[in-house]
């Protein structure tokens, strides 16, 4: 029996459109501990990470350890037809092979279920190490976002290097080049718009602009983005959801293929 | 007729029937029972006769009186009448008419539609089941008309299609008109053509068979057997679907004339009248024949005739329809050029339709039939007017086209299954798992198969495969140690590593 009761129904519906455009089919993982779900992009390049903990729902049942394969776009088309202050409840019954969608109106004149077929879904779990970063940069969401739209507009790759200057986003393409500098920037009475690099060792990575560009979607879910590198690592681009968990998209760097000859 | 084992087949339905009967609202016509049991449509109203005969008190029955009038004695007519007014009914035909038990229920009801929604309903059940199950209106097996450029075999598959070059000879023989309403011009106008274009020979000898009431049935039968033993199929789904259309589209204007129609003595006079003797005529095994025939003659008989054809289904706003029911056909052949395949294409497609005649489809035809031959068919021949009611006979004139179709069948039958959609998978050379949707089969008038690729890969396009990522995780590690001080801005030089060679699976 899982009863996952959530006030803030709008949340689930920008969790689902942020990664439903990465990720089609993912086991949605039920504990004690919260409502998780990891799954990688169909090219295994990126691996998007979901964690809204328990403490965060209003009700929280989970009586024993869930899977629930879903199709997100299934999902998302249903959670579509929540409203934005509907209450979500998630339900299912151990066993069966849906889960029900509930959702309520804020004044409670209003109550829609909406049942939706599992599927059986054969996914890695991968292990994530927690990792000391070489450069973490935390800056506002939109900002980002701005960034790796506009750039996706010239080439295809974006560098990101982290110096003591700032964070330089650059690309190049046929029509040209573009760099884009963001110095740290601590506006105090502003949190949410600052831009803050905490670095230990310059980095420069290569990513595809594309699966940049579908992180962003998150955008929604957190004013401000951490984006942290390391040159051994997938970059990491985290939006934290307010008291609930976070959203982590990870994405394997490009590697240049000439460059075992360079050392 | 049917053997005795048959015979005891049938009267084992009895107490089927009797269930049936005990819903009052439920109108059990000999058509409905024909569809739900899968018995022909006579032994359905022999069946209803033995029920009739042995509960005839506590029912209601609607017959179905058949002949020529007296009052309008070229005209041949269909009626629907209750039982107390049957004896009414039969005041206004001649000595010889046909009385057959159309639908027994509990109590007559008011809208007479009610009769004939049942049939409809069950037809379009029928058409809408799968492509490839079996049922009786897919392959018309109990329709008493025989399509003889359809062939059919036991399994119900559709063997074969006529070919055009037959169809033409066949033409003037097949047209004819089985029901005739007084009041309708048109129809009577349409009618008396037809028989005239009819050889002389075929209509001096049908005419006798028809006076006889009796006749009627035989002719029934022998086009049932006839069927039987062809076993056909008379088209692929397709047409099903298209016949099933048809049927909607009369189905609207038919409701207020049906209701007129139940009241005995007004039916003549009237258009319902027509259109339920059309129905009548439908029923008739005969009745499907002529319904038939004639539309095939019509679009089959010369160019003139089969450009009626393609105005016709214009003119009944059936381009959609067209479209729906055959979506491959049609996209082949565009109607609008008048070439030899289109046309033999078209024609085919027809005849088929007909086949799969739901009781409305024939309505729908003769209505547009009406509408664009009257006036054709008024220039053509004064003189047929006395043949008008004759066209029943028509079948005699079927045994030679038989022949013809079966060496065609199969052109006309391939028309449309020629070409199939293929689904094909395959893996390519880089390993992924490739899916196309090919056209497969012959190409038919110059087609070209086209293919339409989708390739699902299994590994994103541009991404690397398998293989590379391997490779690439002993490089990843090198590089990094550099990577904080290298620019790395050509794209070229890069390539995609895999989240796979960072995180160990658990």
């Amino acid at each position: 029996m899982l009863e996952l009761r959530l006030v803030q129904g709008s949340l689930l519906k920008k969790v689902l459109e942020a990664i439903r455009e990465l990720v089609t089919d993912a086991n949605f993982d039920c504990s004690g501990t919260g409502f998780s779900l990891q799954a990688m992009d169909s090219s295994h390049v990126a691996l998007v990470a979901l964690l809204l903990r328990a403490e965060g729902f209003e009700h929280y049942r989970c009586d024993r350890n869930l899977s629930m394969g879903m199709n997100l776009n299934n999902m998302a088309k249903m959670l579509r037809c929540a409203g934005n202050d509907d209450i979500i409840t998630i339900k299912a019954d151990d066993g069966s092979d849906t889960v029900t969608f509930m959702f309520e109106s804020p004044k409670q004149d209003k109550i829609a279920d909406f049942e939706m077929k599992l599927m059986d879904i054969d996914s890695e779990h991968l292990g994530i190490p927690d990792s000391e970063y070489q450069a973490i940069v935390r800056m506002p969401s939109s900002e980002f976002m701005r960034i790796c739209k506009d750039l996706s507009s010239i080439g295809d790759t974006v560098v990101i290097s982290v110096t003591k200057e700032g964070v330089k986003f650059s690309t190049s393409g046929e029509i040209g080049s573009a760099n884009i500098v963001c110095r740290q920037n601590q506006t105090v009475d502003k949190p949410d718009e600052a831009t803050i690099i905490e670095m230990q060792d310059p980095v420069s990575l290569t990513f595809a602009l594309r699966y940049m560009n579908s992180f962003t979607k998150a955008s929604t879910l957190s004013e401000q983005v951490t984006i942290s590198l390391s040159s051994e690592l997938p970059v990491v681009v985290e939006y934290k959801i307010a008291e609930m968990g976070y959203i982590r998209f990870y994405l394997a760097p490009k590697i240049e293929e000439d460059e075992e000859m360079k050392p | 007729m049917a053997g005795a084992a048959a015979d005891q087949a049938l009267l084992d339905l009895v107490p089927q029937i009797h269930a049936l009967f005990s819903d009052p609202l439920r109108v059990i016509s000999y058509k409905w029972l024909s569809r739900n049991f899968s018995v022909s449509s006579n032994d359905a109203k022999r069946l209803l006769q033995e029920f009739v005969n042995k509960n005839g008190t506590d029912l209601q029955i609607i017959y179905s009186v058949s002949g020529w009038l007296k009052n309008n004695p070229q005209n041949y007519c269909v009626k629907l009448t209750s039982g107390p007014k049957l004896e009414e009914a039969r005041q206004e035909f001649k000595d010889s008419c046909s009385v057959q038990v159309y639908s027994i229920q509990a109590c007559i009801p008011k809208d007479t539609a009610v009769l004939w929604n049942p049939e409809f309903v069950q037809a379009e059940e029928l058409f809408n089941q799968p492509f490839d199950e079996e049922n009786c209106l897919r392959d018309n097996r109990f329709c008493g008309v025989l399509n003889s450029f359809v062939k059919r075999t036991s399994n119900g598959k559709h063997v074969s299609s006529l070919p055009p070059k037959p169809i033409n000879s066949a033409v003037p023989a097949a047209q004819s008109k089985p029901s005739v309403t007084p009041k309708e011009q048109s129809v009577t106008a349409r009618q008396q053509d037809l028989p005239g274009l009819s050889s002389p020979k075929q209509g001096a000898g049908n005419k006798p068979e028809k006076d006889n009431s009796t006749v009627l049935d035989k002719a029934g039968n022998a086009h049932a057997n006839k069927n039987k033993a062809q076993n056909g199929k008379a088209l692929p789904s397709n047409g099903g679907s298209l016949a099933n259309m048809w049927g909607r589209a009369s189905a609207k204007p038919k409701p207020p004339a049906t209701t007129n129609s139940t009241a005995i003595a007004s039916v003549a006079a009237t258009a319902d009248a027509q259109i339920c003797a059309k129905e009548e005529a439908d029923a008739d095994s005969s009745g499907d024949e002529q319904g038939i025939k004639y539309k095939r003659g019509s679009s089959n008989a010369n160019n003139r005739s089969r450009r009626a054809v393609f105005d016709f289904s214009d003119d009944e706003e059936d381009d959609n329809i067209v479209s729906i029911a055959s979506p491959e056909l049609p996209k082949q052949h565009a109607p609008g050029p008048v070439t030899e395949t289109a046309e033999d294409t078209e024609a085919n497609q027809k005849n088929l339709e007909n086949k799969e005649d739901i009781p409305s489809n024939v309505k729908g035809c003769s209505r547009g039939l009406d509408s664009e031959f009257t006036s054709e068919c008024k220039t053509k021949s004064a003189n047929t007017m006395s043949h008008s009611g004759i066209t029943l006979k028509e079948k005699s004139s079927d045994p030679p086209i038989n022949d013809n179709k079966q060496n065609s069948t199969a052109d006309p039958a391939s028309a449309s299954p020629k070409r199939r959609k293929v689904l094909k998978t395959r893996i390519d050379e880089r390993g992924r798992e490739v899916t196309e949707v090919v056209w497969e089969g012959e190409a038919s008038a110059g087609d070209k198969t086209e293919k339409n690729v989708t390739s699902t890969a299994v590994s994103g396009a541009a991404l690397p495969s398998k293989p590379q990522q391997a490779a690439s995780t002993d490089k990843s590690k090198a590089p990094s140690k550099t990577a904080g001080n290298k620019k790395p801005d050509t794209k070229a030089g890069t390539k995609q590593g895999s989240i796979m060679s960072f995180f160990k699976k658990v």
